[in-house]
């Protein structure tokens, strides 16, 4: 499906009214708040493009790491050099 | 309207810019906390809670969660047309958006009317001390996302729109933000037998 808005916007009011219909049946509060946070992140992320964020903090993270690690090699090797 | 160019991928420049996410993450904080109060007390009399969450309506509460994740959508859509610089469908999708808030507060209000005749204030038990101060609050926000909503509205209808893309980010985003504390609010005040 093209529009991922829609799909989401179903996904919410299916998870909706499945939490509601179960609510009643034995022990299922743990469940319930499951499929709220699940809920949650869905608007977080989908509605409010807080996936924009995430995944720049993730590239960052990744990036910074990998700047780092070639850097400890090179100080490393010309430690080395200057040893020797 | 004023075309500008956002980096979104920025984490100073998020949908709306930082400020409302900052606000938005406090709101959630405050909640959080008010809810967590509320699990504490309800494991320290749980008769008491689990008789009182029995006496509230939940069809009224199923509704209103519909009413609130069908405006996101709308408000989501309405972004999502401004732009692509498609400011008739925007406008369509906004009214929308508002028409899902208002019906909202209508629900809610009815609500609080069969409590208040029911004769359930805020002093009835612990209980309801915690929803009317947490559903009243949020509704509160509903209201004031209106007002927001209400000044965009105005902005993107006139001749010559008056409103940039991260003013409209920013008022989406707290519109949203009354959908989370809603679907926070809805499963432990109805759902949790």
């Amino acid at each position: 499906m093209k529009n991922k808005n829609i799909l989401t916007w179903i996904l919410l009011i299916v998870l909706t009214l499945i939490t509601t219909i179960i609510a009643g049946m034995g022990s299922v509060a743990y469940l319930i708040l499951v499929v709220a946070a699940l809920k949650f992140l869905l608007i977080a992320f989908q509605f409010m493009e807080f996936k924009n964020i995430f995944y720049f903090i993730y590239r960052k993270f990744m990036k910074s790491h990998s700047t780092i690690n070639v850097t400890d090699i090179k100080s490393a090797w010309i430690l080395k050099m200057f040893l020797a | 309207m004023e075309a500008k160019a956002i980096n979104y991928k920025s984490i100073y420049y998020p949908p709306g810019g930082i400020l409302i996410w900052i606000i938005i993450f406090l709101e959630l904080i405050t909640f959080g906390m008010g809810l967590f109060a509320f699990a504490f007390y309800s494991r320290e009399d749980p008769g008491l809670f689990h008789s009182s969450r029995l006496a509230l309506n939940k069809t009224i509460g199923v509704i209103n969660t519909l009413l609130l994740l069908t405006s996101g959508f709308c408000m989501a859509e309405t972004i999502k047309c401004v732009k692509k610089n498609n400011l008739k469908k925007a406008a369509l999708f906004l009214k929308l958006t508002n028409l899902g808030g208002i019906l909202f507060i209508v629900l809610k209000a009815t609500e609080y009317y069969q409590k208040i005749t029911a004769g359930i204030s805020i002093s009835t038990n612990l209980f309801y001390t915690y929803y009317w101060l947490l559903t009243a609050f949020h509704l509160v926000h509903v209201i004031t996302g209106l007002v927001i909503l209400a000044f965009v509205f105005a902005g993107i209808t006139k001749n010559k729109a008056t409103i940039n893309i991260e003013n409209m980010e920013a008022s989406a985003a707290f519109w949203h933000m009354c959908d989370l504390i809603w679907l926070l609010l809805f499963p432990v005040f109805y759902l949790l037998l």
